[in-house]
């Protein structure tokens, strides 16, 4: 396959989505510009400006009509995915580190980091409320005792928030309560990445304690343990194949100090069932930072410290692979 | 709807080209509708000058989408993009050249196998990289859990009884060797001897018998050669004892005639009848130089003398040129030096001895000299 690579970033990507239907790839970096693309020929459509700071997350509703971003400049801003204008901005305490519409758009949360005296919270605004989104109070508060959220998804139907904390624990939060309703510890260092499957009921979490794991949403059950010799940044699950692709490396601050062997920076391509490496992919010269899967499974992208976004169609051969039990 | 075949140049560097000549001929573009193949003709200037003709064909191809996808196909650009003509901008959307593909694991085995490869400094381990000066063993000579312990017997072992004894060190280096791992019971004993021995370079009577005394409880088998040591001395006169040109008695010592003439207050050997010089007479000088017992001697300190050199390399055996580079101007030397020794045997003692020796605040590095004529 000859990957396309979007190269319109000066920074390393912190966040890469799809849109529902895969047309378009909305990518965050931490200079200041999000973009979004169209995935077919990696086309430039447009950059939302008005970030001060290092966009650490970004969304796209339902029906691609508006776009949710995070940023360290303690904003976090919803903009017209058509015409790239800022509708509204929220203000922040902190750095916003984790964003979603849930399923509808008709709901946004964000999760704030745990600085300056602020604790890390979870805010819930309801989007077609204007008067919330004018004062930037939001509807629901959740505030967070201890270890603060890495990474954050809501959960299908809108009743709760699946988060992933510093110290490796993974969390459900009600939504209208705000309570914890589960909450398990199978990791041992921060959660890097949480994503859902297509269907919403399992969702993989990824961490820098070098594993992946596969948990049922609803439950928090631990399924699957997908291993690897570094940090994992991002991981997803394939929504045509029984497979998961995991992207990861050493952090940039650790590669000076350690092997000198180029590479490691492969997307590697897990069986699901089996948690059997099967493939990898070669191609960022710096950890993959971001991954994600076209929704109809036949490509993928991945996003990279190197600042450049790699939009990969699969060969026949990647679907003629079968895997040999 | 924008694909890879609506793509037109758009980069500076091309449309500073095409607006600087107003002669090139336009670029036209032809659609197949049969095959669905649409061709670009472009005429542009190469860096020689001369004007070139760049066809492009493309194969247009037709998707059916969704028509929200549709829909926002037709989006404008907004932000930075909004100047960019349709199509991708090749500056920001690169369609790598090389293919990729992905490498297939088949089986757990080629996994554990290229785990093994992927970490050479699991390989280093089982090589001896650095080598311990003290205990020879696979450290840093300053990590080394003897420095404090056998360092201090060998090395004075080596600079004060050596020289000395030159003619019999081959016969009382074994010596040292056995008491050194027994953590040597007669350090304190001989300590003294070397102190005598050093100043003086003489008296060898009243401090080697303590020698004697001292091994005999250890059962020393060199016993027996050591012997003839004393009584050649005894019955000998005030003679520097590495003077090779004294038969000793004792038949058992194994180099009774080391050593060379060439030594200050030494008999004079003619250069004939010494060890160096057994190639027979009438040689040329050039040839009497035996390159194959030459060292190399680097790290030297800029202020090392030839005289320096004499003093470091003689207790290792009959010497017969010194040349140490020195700077034209200053007279300084340069840092290396050859010394040509008579024989290959003490050429190699003076490696094992002095490489890695500490002279003058630096590290001496000694090796064999390269033929001359290849230098």
């Amino acid at each position: 396959m000859k990957p396309i690579l979007l190269h319109g970033h000066e920074r390393s990507i912190t966040q890469i989505k799809y849109n529902r239907e895969g047309d378009l790839i909305f990518t965050a970096s931490k200079d200041n510009q999000p973009n979004v693309w169209y995935s077919l020929n990696g086309e430039r459509l447009g950059t939302f400006q008005g970030h001060n700071g290092a966009i650490w997350c970004i969304d796209v509703n339902w029906d691609t009509t508006r776009v949710l971003t995070g940023s360290a400049d303690n904003t976090c801003k919803l903009w017209d995915c058509e015409t790239g204008k800022n509708l509204n901005t929220l203000d922040v305490k902190n750095a916003v580190r984790s964003c979603g519409f849930s399923y509808s758009g008709n709901l946004l949360m964000y999760t704030t980091d745990k600085t300056m005296g602020h604790p890390c919270e979870i805010h819930i605004f309801d989007v077609s409320d204007p008067s919330q989104m004018k004062t930037g109070e939001p509807c629901i508060r959740i505030p967070i005792n201890g270890p603060k959220i890495t990474s954050a998804i809501w959960g299908p139907l809108e009743q709760y928030i699946v988060t992933g904390m510093e110290d490796g624990e993974i969390c459900q939060y009600d939504v209208k309560t705000g309570e914890k309703i589960h909450n398990v510890t199978e990791h041992s260092k921060q959660i890097n990445d949480l994503q859902l499957s297509l269907d919403g009921t399992m969702c993989i979490s990824a961490s820098k304690d070098t594993t992946a794991k596969l948990f049922d949403t609803s439950t928090l059950d631990h399924l699957k343990t997908y291993k690897t010799e570094r940090p994992v940044n991002s991981a997803a699950l394939s929504p045509l194949q029984e497979h998961v692709v995991l992207g990861g490396g050493q952090e940039a601050m650790e590669v000076t100090t350690s092997s000198t062997r180029i590479g490691k920076f492969d997307a590697r391509f897990f069986n699901l069932v089996f948690e059997e490496e099967f493939g990898r992919v070669k191609g960022h010269f710096g950890p993959i930072n971001s991954l994600a899967f076209h929704p109809d499974g036949k490509s993928y992208s991945s996003g990279g410290e190197d600042g450049y976004v790699r939009v990969h169609y699969f060969d026949n051969e990647y679907f003629d692979f079968r895997f040999e039990f | 709807m924008p694909s890879l075949a609506d793509s037109k140049p758009i980069s500076w560097a091309e449309q500073v080209e095409a607006g600087e000549d107003g002669s090139l001929p336009p670029a036209t573009e032809d659609f197949d509708d049969h095959n669905n193949l649409k061709t670009i003709t472009e005429y542009k200037y190469n860096d020689d000058g001369k004007m070139v003709k760049v066809v492009k064909t493309y194969k247009v191809e037709r998707r059916r989408v969704p028509k929200s996808i549709a829909r926002r196909k037709n989006w404008h650009k907004f932000g930075a993009a909004e100047s960019d003509p349709p199509g991708p901008n090749p500056s920001n959307t690169i369609v790598q050249v090389e293919e990729i593909n992905m490498q297939i694991i088949l089986n757990k085995e080629s996994k554990n196998q290229d785990q093994a490869e992927e970490d050479p400094l699991s390989k280093l381990k089982s090589q001896k990289l650095v080598s311990c000066r003290i205990c020879k063993g696979d450290h840093w000579t300053t990590k080394c859990p003897y420095k404090d312990t056998l360092a201090p017997i060998q090395c004075p072992y080596k600079d004060t009884l050596a020289p000395i004894q030159c003619p019999y060190k081959d016969t009382l280096a074994p010596i040292q060797d056995t008491m050194a791992p027994i953590q040597c019971p007669y350090k304190d004993t001989l300590a003294p001897i070397q102190d005598t021995l050093a100043p003086i370079q003489c008296p060898y009577k009243d401090t080697l018998a303590p020698i004697q005394d001292t091994m005999a409880p250890i059962q020393c088998p060199y016993k027996d050669t050591l012997a003839p040591i004393q009584e050649s001395l005894e019955g000998g006169d005030k003679k520097k004892q590495d003077d090779p040109g004294t038969p000793v008695g004792g038949g058992s010592s194994s180099t009774p005639a080391s050593g060379g003439g060439s030594k200050p207050g030494g008999k004079y050997v003619p250069p004939s009848m010494r060890d160096g010089a057994s190639k027979g007479r009438g040689e040329t000088m050039k040839s009497a130089r035996d390159e194959s017992a030459t060292i190399r001697v680097t790290n030297l300190s800029e202020d090392t003398r030839e005289s320096d050199l004499q003093e470091l390399f003689r207790p290792f055996g009959p010497i017969q040129r010194i040349y140490l580079a020195k700077d034209k101007n200053t007279g300084q030397s340069k840092g290396f030096a050859f010394i040509n020794f008579h024989r290959r045997e003490d050429a190699a003692r003076a490696i094992a001895g002095v490489s890695g020796f500490g002279y003058d605040h630096l590290i001496l590095n000694v090796e064999w000299a390269k033929p001359s004529g290849t230098s």
